[in-house]
């Protein structure tokens, strides 16, 4: 890690924010990223919000350590051979600890604003964490199993010649909607739910503050899709095309198939989807490791 | 004052309409808020109405347009504005998609204006219910400032004179201080020490009252003793229609307790001035108002023919077919919004003017298409009908959300007096149309189903949405070439006073004349019923339940009958 490393994420950051905002736009039909520009200019041209009856500490900050947990966890993504942020032998955990403070950060949103709705909403989220974070840190498990190392680079080049999707597909499909929840995508926005809770954690924000949540939505969108093309879709690798290329292909088709699905489907309702979770994906889970264990043995020694 | 809206609608070249008009006699409603007040509709609101654009709220001394006008409708904002009394104001709707040129531009505002005296305001506002300029907020008992994001549309309005002097370096600009105010309906008065809750930048979800209070009662149904929560709903911005206002008392996230007010309404009116009193179902008020003021001896009032049959049928459709496009984003679910919207886009006006580049979000529904249009425009419609019942047929993705919720016993129903698709979807065989001769030509069969829950409403408007359809595309043929069959005169309900009624989407419309005074009445049955039917049938439910029972039951905002 050099001391470029963090420009460079900041600057992935920024221009992935962007285009992910754009790809919105894109599986909803409406290619012109001009609306984009003009959001973002929209939005940062209001006043920052001071709603009459919120925590001032807890509110100011959620944002900030909102989109802090988006980069920390960009940071772990091994985008190409020589361009990765942090390196680190437990990569993979780091990743997952960074994400799991989008909890307390859209906790913080909800509660600080202070508003009914809003707590509501940081409510929701906080119970839905038990729907996504026990699946997400068993499948990491899972796939770090073949490369005997939690290092998201080691993890891909065990990838060269076959996916991991192929290897182990249970993992896959848990990791990629648990993901999507931390990401706050559709449809398991139910911390905002725009026609439910209007907003929900974060309505009250305006301004630069509105921006910067709204920025670090789309980091975490990128950061979780480049962590499942790295984990799952072999990373780098492919034919013909310059590594980088195909790692940003890959994230880019994942970000859009996590939209495309997030349009499909309905909301889930946060008690039913909480108690689905316990049934379901979670002992799902178990035997992803257990799945991931015995193909390492069989294959992967 | 009263705030009016103007409709543009195809035949109209965006000039808002002369305000003394007979509006029984034209496809263009008005409307009209009594009590000297007025209501801000926002984007969304306006085209679930109908509305192309707001241009001029006639009667009233503010104009309410896009913060862009696009180049069709700048001429028609001009002269609206130029319609308004001196002491006018403006407000702009934010309409992210809108190129054109900036509304303030267009009505020559400039920073002179932003410098009128706050007290100007101060003393117009009668009872202190305007926006006064030295509040920060607002006045308290008004529920102004509401900022509102939702899906598909942004509608902000100004908040007195706090943001004065900032117009176009927001979203929200503003000429001289608004005597346009959103009124807060009659409620509880917030409790002693409650904040001033009027930051627009923060108002969103309709209202949120924050009731804090020491954690005591009884226990939920998990055993644990909750703090409860006061949240209130609309009457704009919020997943219901513009006017509807939801009380709610929240147990943790589980609805405790929740009252439900229409609170729109237009004031009677005579024979002479007859006007709609709930656009939401115009085609169905006109007919009824139609047909009854046809028995009065000298009545210039239009038969009721295939054609009007048709448009009532029309009107149908399209009002499932909205409600489903909202149930639809009440869920979250956009592709069933965008199946829903597909299938209204042949009614929707193509002009390229108005809110958005997208024509379709931005004007009205159209139901006078010539004829080979309308051909071809039913086709369309049927097709999208057809998938759209793909989409919702066995769907496991609707059931998920909707079965077991709303779910009201026929007994209830019954009691309540419940009517229209809420009745039908509980098993009750109640339409008006069942004894029109007309409709028992075009082989009319009533649709009920008997689960009575969201589900089965969902499923009842979407099939009543293709037999409407189908009903207009036998009307139309029938149109010119055969006499329609005479439903009789309008039942006599007593001496000298006579009384039509007509099946509308959401239920009976009643329009009753009394020959002696000239007045004429309206009534909606089993409205009340439904209203207290639906907060019924939140109570207990979570949130995202309740708002789908409450949804389920598509309940006007128009009060009928006051």
């Amino acid at each position: 890690m050099s001391v470029a490393t963090p420009f460079a994420i900041v600057g992935v950051a920024a221009v992935g924010g962007f285009l992910v905002a754009w790809l919105e736009r894109l599986v909803a039909g409406r290619p012109s990223p001009v609306p984009v520009l003009r959001s973002i200019a929209v939005t940062l041209a209001r006043p920052i919000a001071t709603p009459p009856t919120y925590d001032r500490w807890l509110f100011h900050l959620a944002p900030s350590l909102l989109l802090l947990a988006g980069l920390v966890a960009l940071s772990t993504v091994p985008w190409a051979p020589g361009f990765r942020g942090i390196d680190m032998e437990s990569g993979v955990i780091l990743f997952a600890g960074a994400i799991a403070y989008v909890t307390p950060a859209v906790f913080m949103a909800g509660w600080g604003a202070g508003g009914g709705l809003s707590v509501v909403g940081g409510f929701r989220f906080l119970a839905l964490m038990i729907a996504y974070a026990m699946p997400i840190a068993m499948v990491l498990t899972a796939v770090g199993a073949p490369a005997e190392s939690l290092r998201p680079t080691a993890i891909v080049e065990i990838q060269e010649s076959v996916p991991m999707a192929i290897v182990q597909p249970l993992a896959v499909v848990l990791f990629v909607p648990a993901v999507m929840a931390v990401a706050l995508l559709p449809p398991f926005d139910i911390a905002q739910a725009p026609s439910e809770l209007g907003g929900g954690a974060f309505a009250r924000y305006g301004g630069l503050e509105a921006g910067i949540i709204a920025l670090a939505q789309r980091v975490l969108v990128l950061a979780v899709a480049g962590m499942t093309a790295a984990l799952f879709l072999g990373g780098w690798y492919g034919p013909l095309l310059p590594p980088a290329l195909w790692m940003a292909l890959k994230t880019a088709g994942v970000v859009a198939l996590m939209l495309w699905a997030g349009r499909r489907l309905p909301r889930f309702e946060i008690d039913r989807l909480v108690s689905f979770a316990w049934k379901v994906p979670i002992p799902l889970s178990i035997l992803a490791i257990a799945w991931g264990g015995l193909v390492t043995l069989l294959f992967y020694r | 004052m009263v705030l009016s809206a103007v409709r543009q609608r195809l035949g109209h070249r965006g000039h808002a309409t002369k305000p003394d008009v007979d509006r029984s006699e034209q496809a263009i409603p008005s409307v009209v808020v009594p009590d000297e007040s007025a209501w801000l509709l926002w984007g969304r609101d306006l085209r679930r109405y109908g509305f192309a654009a707001v241009l001029s709220p006639l009667g009233a001394r503010a104009l309410v347009a896009p913060s862009r006008v696009p180049d069709g409708l700048v001429d028609a904002v001009r002269d609206a504005w130029r319609l308004l009394p001196e002491n006018r104001r403006h407000i702009a709707l934010e309409a992210p998609d809108v190129d054109g040129q900036p509304l303030e531009d267009i009505l020559g505002y400039t920073a002179e204006d932003a410098q009128a005296p706050a007290d100007d305001d101060a003393e117009e506002s009668p009872g202190g219910e305007h926006g006064h300029a030295d509040h920060e907020h607002g006045n308290g008992a008004s529920d102004e400032g509401h900022d509102h994001h939702g899906d598909g549309g942004h509608g902000e309005h100004s908040d007195g004179g706090r943001r004065r002097g900032r117009a176009g370096r927001g979203r929200v600009s503003v000429g001289p201080p608004p005597d346009v105010y959103v009124p807060r309906p009659p409620g509880p008065a917030p409790a002693p020490g409650a904040p001033d809750r009027g930051d627009h930048d923060v108002q969103r979800a309709g209202d949120e009252q924050q009731n804090m209070m020491p954690i005591e009662g009884d226990p939920s149904t998990d055993g644990l003793v909750m703090e409860s929560i006061e949240v209130e709903l609309g009457p704009l911005g919020t997943v219901l229609p513009g006017g509807l206002v939801a009380r709610v008392t929240l147990d943790g996230d589980v609805v405790a307790d929740c009252t439900l007010e229409a609170a729109l309404s237009i004031p009677r009116s005579s024979a002479a001035t007859a006007r709609v009193p709930d656009p939401l179902a115009f085609a169905a008020w006109r007919e009824a108002t139609s047909a009854v003021l046809a028995s009065v001896p000298e009545g210039q009032a239009a038969p009721r023919g295939w054609a009007s049959l048709a448009q009532v049928e029309l009107e149908r459709t399209a009002s499932h077919l909205v409600w489903l496009r909202a149930l639809g984003g009440l869920l979250g679910w956009v592709e069933l919004v965008d199946a829903g919207h597909a299938a209204l886009s042949p009614f929707l006006d193509a002009r390229p003017t108005g809110f958005g580049r997208r024509a379709e979000t931005s004007n009205g529904l159209r139901f006078d298409l010539p004829p080979g249009e309308m051909d071809s425009a039913l086709a369309e419609a049927e097709y999208r009908l057809e998938a759209l019942r793909r989409l919702l047929g066995d769907s496991r993705r609707l059931s998920r959300r909707t079965r077991g919720r709303g779910q009201t016993a026929l007994a209830a129903v019954e009691a309540a007096g419940a009517t229209g698709p809420v009745a039908r979807a509980a098993g009750l065989s109640v339409d008006e149309r069942s004894g029109d001769p007309r409709y028992a030509e075009l082989g009319f069969v009533s649709v009920v189903r008997h689960e009575s829950d969201a589900l089965a409403r969902t499923h009842l408007r979407l099939d009543e949405a293709r037999e409407s359809l189908r009903l207009s595309r036998a009307a139309l043929e029938r149109e010119g070439r055969e006499k329609a069959p005479d439903p009789g005169p309008p039942a006599e309900a007593a001496d000298g006073v006579r009384r039509a009624t007509v099946e509308g989407p959401r239920g009976p419309v009643q329009a009753t004349l009394n020959y002696a005074d000239d007045e004429l009445r309206f009534a909606a049955p089993g409205q009340d019923a439904m209203l207290d039917l639906a907060a019924r049938s939140a109570i207990g439910e979570e949130w995202s339940a309740a708002l789908v029972a409450v949804v389920s039951f598509d309940l006007s905002p128009w009060r009928v009958g006051l």
